[in-house]
């Protein structure tokens, strides 16, 4: 009915509108003015024609799309369910939906096909898009039924893998971390039948995942018995837990008795060797107690004895030699580093080597160069702490000289005084620390005095009755 | 309550003089001083005050800072003589004597507490410092009006020049001294300790240099370096994170009760802790004495010890090992058999040195050497005088504008003043070095054991 008016009121409008240019510019303008007005009319009504095809075309590809939508939703659902018959019996439901689809086929809304038919022809839109709301209503509470059965299973599905995790833990695999993951996941809360089979697969990964995790671990073991013995039997476990690894409880069960086989191989052995570098960590930490070395060392040393003393399982096999590597790692670089500050600190000391004043620690550059890491802990352990006894000591004795060397020149015209009052000194006498290293120094820089018992002094030019008794005794001695 | 440190207040008069106390000032921030610092000087013509400090800001641009605030607020510069006071303290007295309302707005603006220790700077070869100092001191401890809290005690510390300066100044070092030592008409008590200490034998003891090639600025800084930490010591009580047993500066004034009051740092610093001995660390300060003195005379001693913190907590060091260890070496060093007429020790904890300083001030000493040194050239230059009606004309070699007169009457008081002071010296070290009393015929006379 508007289109009507609405073409009358534009026909009015535009003769109105002719009318009136007819009036102003006069008749050939006005022609040029007609001739466009009846070109523009052609084409709308051209446009317009072809715009309402168009339009009932589409009504069609709707009712199709809705057709496959049915289809699909259909599908899918049947899909969910089905994959719900893993834990439980949909077997009722699944029969449900089958009568469902019996009848969508009876009114013509199922197959493809269907879309040519003329009874789906007939429908109108409006009609098939209610069929598809009840079906979808349909779908939706079949699968409700469905999440209802599953709920329960799943529990139980849940409490088994958990279940199966503490044994590998229990059974001495380090999954702590994995574990409290898995519990996260598990922990969240799932309604619907699809949120709950995604939580069902990804719990299982995880699973999988912490399996393989374990089987490597098996492996390493395995690999540091190999030098130990025959681990033929416990070989094969390991192959069938990896062959059975979406299976978690066979997995888990054969893991478990891996790596308790294992680890009873393991027990002495470990035991052995971690009482070793024990007691090797206990012994470098006594060594490094001195002011000489840096605290860092000592937090380092201590750092690792904790860690082997916290290393109590014999399936920490791997950690244990990683601990043994590291501890010869290290006190081989603190036998460096305190070497090379005795041989810098020596550059200066060295000047003043004399057997009362300073001397060297010949044993050191040979004791150093013996020290290995790659010698096995005994022998290396035994070398290094010789090494390092005698570096400390020396490392503290050269610090000392070295600040004897450092406060002497503000000491000596004192000493030179005292010399001068009362022609001696004694290191009793003398307010220093080390007054005996001082006095020794000073006797080493000035010929002309000595320095003994704790006494410096002039050298005394021999007297001259000393002398000519001394000829006396060696002529007689001639003459004898 | 824990008493208050001492509070101080530097007076540097002249240019050696503010060149020491800005070096003071810019490099020990010390809560015990704030800002109560001063420096005093004469008008120079064609000259700005910078040029004073120019050597020493060009060595440590770090102080520019310090030095643009102490610019604005600390300098004062006193009266009308358009060429300074040249080389002639006569001057330097009369400029500060005429210009006294400016200095003492200044000093009034130190806000100086009742019991505030002053220490005055002077060098005693110059004009102004030298001149100025000694009447400055003197108006604040018994002019009419008053400045500074009544309590206070005054320390002066003076430099001597090198061997080598003109007479002229040699001639004023000794007015200098007397003048420190007393003044006025009564010729009172003026400072209640002067501290001497001389460019010659400070610089005796520095790393040895080519004195022909080195320029008098960075001789001057060195000394002056070295003079500060003299400062440092006599201050450190107050310093920031220290804690002394007992403020040495509370017994500054004891000296003045036997008369004889003048004394001379000697330090020994950088002292490793773990090595040197209190007894060394002392012995070798002794050894070093700031002025030519021989130590064996000196009738007193103060010990200020600064001993970082950690080895006063462990017992390393304590305020009864310092006075035990002061006593017997006082015994072998001091004058006499009893170890001197008096002495103190302090030992300071701090928290921001590594090392053992020790500071003896040795005093009382045998002036001897210290004017023994200055008399040939103290005659060479009064003998040049011309006397005219009672009177000498002081000339200054350098400037032919400046020129005053003085009564040969003041010359001769000075000089009677120092011979009675010298006197005085002489017999408190014959009175120290004398053997015990008889005891027994004391006790006799005191009525004991009489039948
Ligand atoms: N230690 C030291 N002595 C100085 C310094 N400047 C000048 N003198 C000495 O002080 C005397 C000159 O005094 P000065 O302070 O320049 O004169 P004033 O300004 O008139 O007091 C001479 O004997 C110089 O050797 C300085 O910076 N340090």
């Amino acid at each position: 009915m508007n289109e009507y008016i609405l073409t009358g009121a534009v026909i009015l409008g535009v003769l109105g509108a002719g009318f009136g240019l007819l009036m102003v510019y006069g008749v050939s303008e006005v022609v040029y003015f007609g001739i466009a007005v009846t070109a523009v009319a052609i084409f709308g009504a051209l446009a317009y024609s072809w715009w309402q095809t168009k339009v009932d075309k589409t009504v069609e590809t709707l009712k199709v799309d809705v057709l496959m939508k049915i289809r699909r939703d259909y599908a899918e659902t049947k899909e969910f369910i089905t994959q719900a018959g893993e834990l439980t019996d949909v077997a009722p439901i699944l029969r449900d939906l089958e009568l469902l689809k019996e009848e969508l086929k009876k009114l013509n809304l199922f197959e493809v096909e269907d879309q040519n038919t003329e009874a789906f022809k007939a429908y109108t839109l409006t009609r098939i898009e209610k069929e598809n709301r009840k079906t979808d209503q349909k779908l939706r509470s079949l699968e409700a039924l469905a999440a209802g059965e599953y709920k329960p299973r799943l529990d139980e599905y849940i409490n088994n893998l958990r279940g199966a995790l503490s044994k590998l833990q229990a059974g001495g695999y380090r999954i702590q971390g994995q574990i409290g993951e898995f519990g996260e996941v598990a922990g969240l809360i799932s309604k619907s039948l699809r949120e709950m089979l995604d939580k069902k697969k990804k719990l299982f990964e995880k699973s999988v995942a912490i399996i393989d995790l374990c089987i490597t671990e098996a492996e390493e073991i395995c690999t540091a018995c190999t030098k130990l013995g025959d681990v033929a039997s416990i070989d094969d476990c390991i192959p069938e837990a990896r062959a059975n690894r979406l299976e978690p409880d066979k997995a888990v069960r054969l893991l478990v008795e891996s790596r308790r086989k294992l680890t009873g191989m393991l027990k002495g052995t470990f035991e052995e060797q971690r009482t070793q570098l024990v007691s090797s960590l206990e012994e470098v930490l006594k060594l490094v107690q001195g002011e000489q070395v840096g605290a860092e060392w000592r937090a380092a040393i201590e750092g690792l004895l904790a860690k082997a003393l916290s290393a109590d399982d014999p399936g920490q096999m791997k950690e244990l030699q990683g601990l043994e590597a590291q501890y010869k790692s290290k006190t081989f670089s603190l036998i460096s580093e305190l070497h090379g500050r005795i041989n810098k600190l020596e550059e200066e000391t060295g000047k003043y080597y004399d057997e009362k004043v300073w001397t060297p620690d010949l044993e050191i550059e040979g004791l150093v160069k013996s020290v290995s890491p790659r010698d096995e802990l005994k022998s290396f352990t035994a070398k290094a702490t010789e090494a390092l006894a005698h570096l400390t000591q020396q490392l503290e004795k050269d610090a000392v000289f070295l600040k004897v060397i450092q406060s002497y020149a503000k000491v000596e015209p004192l000493i030179v005084k005292k010399l001068e009052d009362k022609g001696e000194l004694k290191a009793a006498e003398f307010d220093v620390k080390y007054p005996d290293k001082f006095l020794a120094l000073y006797s080493l820089k000035h010929q002309e005095t000595t320095f003994t018992d704790g006494t410096l002094a002039m050298k005394k030019a021999p007297s001259k009755e000393a002398s000519s008794l001394k000829e006396r005794l060696l002529k007689k001695r001639k003459v004898q | 309550m824990e008493e208050q440190p001492t509070r101080w207040s530097i007076i540097a008069s002249g240019e050696g003089a503010n060149r020491i106390a800005f070096l003071y000032y810019a490099k020990f921030k010390n809560p015990a001083i704030g800002d109560r610092v001063l420096l005093l000087n004469t008008t120079m013509a064609d000259m700005k005050p910078e040029k004073t400090f120019e050597y020493t800001l060009s060595k440590d641009p770090n102080l520019v800072e310090t030095f643009e605030k102490i610019k604005r607020e600390k300098i004062c510069i006193f009266g009308k003589s358009p060429s300074g006071a040249g080389n002639n303290w006569k001057v330097g007295e009369n400029e500060a004597w005429k210009d006294f309302d400016s200095i003492r707005r200044y000093i009034t603006n130190l806000k100086i507490g009742g019991r505030d220790v002053i220490f005055g700077i002077c060098t005693l070869g110059g004009g102004t410092g030298n001149g100025s100092l000694p009447f400055i001191i003197h108006e604040m401890k018994y002019g009419r009006s008053i400045i500074a809290g009544g309590e206070n005690s005054y320390l002066a510390m003076s430099i001597m020049p090198y061997e080598f300066e003109a007479p002229q100044r040699f001639f004023n070092a000794i007015c200098g001294i007397t003048r420190l030592l007393k003044y006025g008409e009564e010729g009172k008590q003026n400072a209640d300790m002067l501290l001497l200490v001389d460019n010659n034998e400070i610089e005796k003891r520095l790393e040895k240099r080519d004195e022909k090639t080195e320029a008098k600025e960075e001789r001057y800084y060195r000394i002056n370096q070295e003079i500060i930490k003299a400062i440092r010591m006599m201050i450190a009580p107050g310093g920031r994170k220290s804690k002394a047993t007992i403020d040495v500066s509370d017994y500054y004034q004891l000296p003045s009760n036997i008369g004889t009051y003048h004394f001379t740092p000697c330090l020994s610093m950088g002292n490793d802790p773990e090595i040197i001995g209190m007894e060394t660390a002392m012995e070798t300060a002794v050894s070093r004495p700031m002025a030519p003195i021989d130590p064996k005379t000196a009738t007193m001693a103060y010990v200020i010890v600064v001993a970082p913190s950690k080895y006063v907590e462990d017992g390393t060091f304590s305020q009864e090992g310092l006075e035990q260890t002061t006593q017997d070496w006082a015994i072998k060093s001091l004058a006499g058999k009893r170890g001197g007429l008096l002495r103190y020790a302090s030992l300071v904890s701090s928290e921001d040195t590594e090392t053992l300083d020790v500071m003896v001030l040795l005093g009382g000493f045998s002036l001897g050497k210290i004017i023994g040194m200055s008399l040939q050239k103290y005659y060479d230059f009064k003998e040049s005088l011309r006397v005219e009606e009672g009177e000498v004309e002081l000339l200054d070699a350098s400037d032919p504008m400046i020129r005053v007169k003085i009564g040969i009457h003041d010359l001769e008081v000075i000089e009677k003043r120092m011979k009675a002071y010298i006197a005085l010296t002489e017999e408190r070290i014959r009175h120290a070095q004398k053997g015990e009393l008889d005891i027994k015929k004391k006790m006799t006379e005191w009525g004991f054991g009489t039948k």
